[in-house]
């Protein structure tokens, strides 16, 4: 199977390393974005599994990115990753379409099983999708035969 | 004009006594004249009548020098006018006047052979007038002014005025003086005042008086204490505010290398796998404990910087205290003994209870170094309950027990001091309390009282 692919949005270098390092050694492929437009250049070219978004960018609200790229990859699965809990930030997250709410300092093992968890969902719904469309084909297939 | 207050006193002190002394001296002063006048009248008339019966007397009938003798001596006195012997036909006989002429005719006293007294003018001056009738028909005529007596006015007036200028003069200084000595208290409040307004607030009258000024002193030494308090109060929660802000920034850019450290502390452990030794193992986790150690810090700073309304839900007392026992990390020395059966269940935000809770056992823990027994009972006092933690630890010293809930202080070698602080803020928040009884060496007892009920708050079920 495909390795899956992950953006990293921080601006804090040392994050964006470490996580790196944990997620390529957990078997992902991983891409960084130190700012919201990298983010979103790098999400409009590739498609990215699951993308880590930091609350707080130097050029864009994690928001305000998160509503973004709901709308340019809405398969995507979208992760906050915040500094400071409040309930109303991570509403207001969830509301925007953010898939899970994680809080720094961020526990490697809750992010690696929230990814894992995530991208279980995401398959299965691809799963779904391809079984469809080979339920699909198989029904058409088969009228085609009926009436020959 | 602007008058200061003694001088309005001293004003209002004089204008009274002239207004006094004028009554007096112009009451004193008419009954004198009057008195004088009558005893002067009387005096002349029986001198006039002793002469109008002498003069024409058998011895004297032929001696008409004699006549102008008595005539002109009883004329000599400054005040007498004149003196005059007029015969019965109205002709004057002899007088003091030289060459006077003139009828004079007075039927009353020749009628009456009674001496008469009456007022007239002479030579443009008032006078009194004495008429005595002698034994032959004749009468004796005696003009006096009142000169003498309005001399003596005259000089009982002069005194008067002399002491009123006197006394309103002395009485208007001392009053001056004594009103002065009495505002001297507010002299020195306005003073204070002043301080007081250029922003200095310790002064203190200390004006020792019973009277309204030392009520109005006490009164103002209470509120300029106040006042200072609560600018102490003011520059407190300014420093705390700014402490507040502080913490925020530093916070959230804490957790930034904090997270760094932490992937970096997995990643390595992730690297080296299984395969480590013991040592290197326990160097992991002392970078883990330290880690959720830090950041507990950030999050107490965090918590303590902004104010949290409680989102209320209905609790279970009991439970929720359970959950917060299992999670104490609880020596093999300390014993924890749980005092109750079924708590009421109540309006609360379960977070905001956990983290008092946890709290204040954890707190009740590490007072006990050496071991002993951390109770916790809950007791339904009217619409409060009572969640309360006993420990049997070093206890607190008396001059600490008023700075425990004061952010920032604390006795332990690790924390900011922050812990208590918030409970404070949370429990209060929900409109409880927290009380402490504590005795060194014995132990302390906090104990945490909680509305059950909440009005007017929306409460999720």
């Amino acid at each position: 199977m495909e390795k899956a692919r992950i953006l990293i949005v921080d601006d804090d270098e040392g994050i964006l390393e470490t996580l790196s390092n944990i997620l390529q050694e957990t078997d992902y492929e991983t891409d960084t974005a130190k700012s919201a437009t990298e983010a979103i250049e790098k999400s409009e070219t590739i498609f990215y599994n699951v993308a880590l978004l930091d609350i707080k960018l130097p050029d864009m609200e994690g928001t305000k990115l998160l509503t973004k790229m709901k709308e340019t990859r809405p398969k995507m699965i979208r992760i906050m990753i915040t500094g400071y809990a409040s309930l109303q930030n991570a509403i207001e997250a969830l509301n925007l379409g953010a898939d899970a709410y994680i809080m720094k300092p961020l526990d490697p093992e809750e992010l690696l099983r929230v990814i894992a968890e995530k991208l279980k969902i995401q398959r299965e719904a691809e799963t779904m999708n391809q079984e469809k469309v080979v339920e699909w084909i198989e029904t058409r297939a088969r009228k085609l035969e009926n009436t020959r | 004009m602007r008058l200061s207050f003694p001088s309005k006193v001293s004003l209002i002190v004089a204008l009274l006594l002239l207004l006094s002394i004028f009554a007096y001296a112009s009451v004193s002063i008419a009954s004198e004249i009057k008195k004088r006048t009558e005893d002067m009248i009387d005096e002349r008339k029986s001198l006039n009548e002793l002469v109008a019966y002498s003069i024409e007397c058998a011895e004297y009938q032929t001696m008409t020098w004699y006549k102008k003798y008595v005539v002109r001596e009883v004329a000599k006195p400054e005040d007498v006018v004149y003196c005059r012997l007029v015969m019965s036909n109205g002709e004057i006989f002899i007088s003091s006047i030289k060459e006077e002429q003139g009828m004079f005719i007075l039927d009353q006293a020749i009628a009456t052979n009674e001496t008469v007294v009456k007022r007239d003018v002479f030579n443009g001056e008032r006078i009194f007038v004495i008429v005595s009738p002698t034994i032959r028909d004749h009468t004796l005529w005696l003009g006096f002014s009142l000169i003498k007596v309005n001399e003596t006015v005259r000089i009982m007036v002069i005194n008067t005025l002399v002491t009123t200028v006197i006394i309103v003069t002395v009485c208007t200084l001392i009053s001056y003086f004594v009103v002065s000595h009495f505002l001297s208290p507010i002299k020195k409040l306005k003073g204070l005042c002043d301080d007081i307004s250029q922003g200095n607030f310790n002064v203190r009258s200390n004006i020792q008086s019973k009277d309204e000024i030392g009520v109005l002193s006490n009164t103002f030494d209470d509120m300029a204490g106040k006042l200072e308090a609560m600018r102490e109060e003011i520059r407190r929660s300014e420093r705390l505010s700014a402490i507040g802000q502080l913490a925020t920034m530093v916070g959230h850019d804490l957790r930034n290398p904090l997270t760094s450290i932490q992937n970096a502390n997995y990643y390595v452990k992730m690297k080296l796998g299984a395969s480590t030794d013991e040592k290197v193992k326990k160097m992991f986790s002392i970078v883990n404990k330290e880690i959720s150690y830090a950041n507990r810090l950030i999050s107490d700073l965090l918590d303590f910087s902004t104010v949290k309304q409680p989102k209320l839900a209905k609790v279970n007392l009991a439970s929720s205290i359970r959950d917060v026992l299992a999670q104490l990390d609880v020596p093999e020395n300390v014993k924890i003994v749980t005092e109750f059966s079924e708590p009421p269940t109540i309006e609360a935000d379960p977070d905001h209870l956990r983290r008092v809770f946890l709290n204040i056992a954890l707190n009740g823990v590490q007072a006990m170094p050496n071991g002993g027994e951390l109770t916790v009972s809950v007791k339904k006092v009217e619409d409060f309950v009572e969640v309360t933690f006993t420990d049997t630890g070093v206890g607190i010293p008396e001059e600490d027990m008023g700075k425990l809930f004061t952010p920032l202080f604390t006795t332990k070698s690790k924390g900011v001091g922050l812990g208590l602080c918030i409970c404070k803020n949370l429990v209060e928040a929900h409109g409880g309390k927290i009380h402490v009884t504590s005795k060194v060496g014995a132990g302390s007892s906090f104990t945490v009282k909680l509305p059950i009920h909440h009005q007017n708050k929306e409460v999720k079920s």
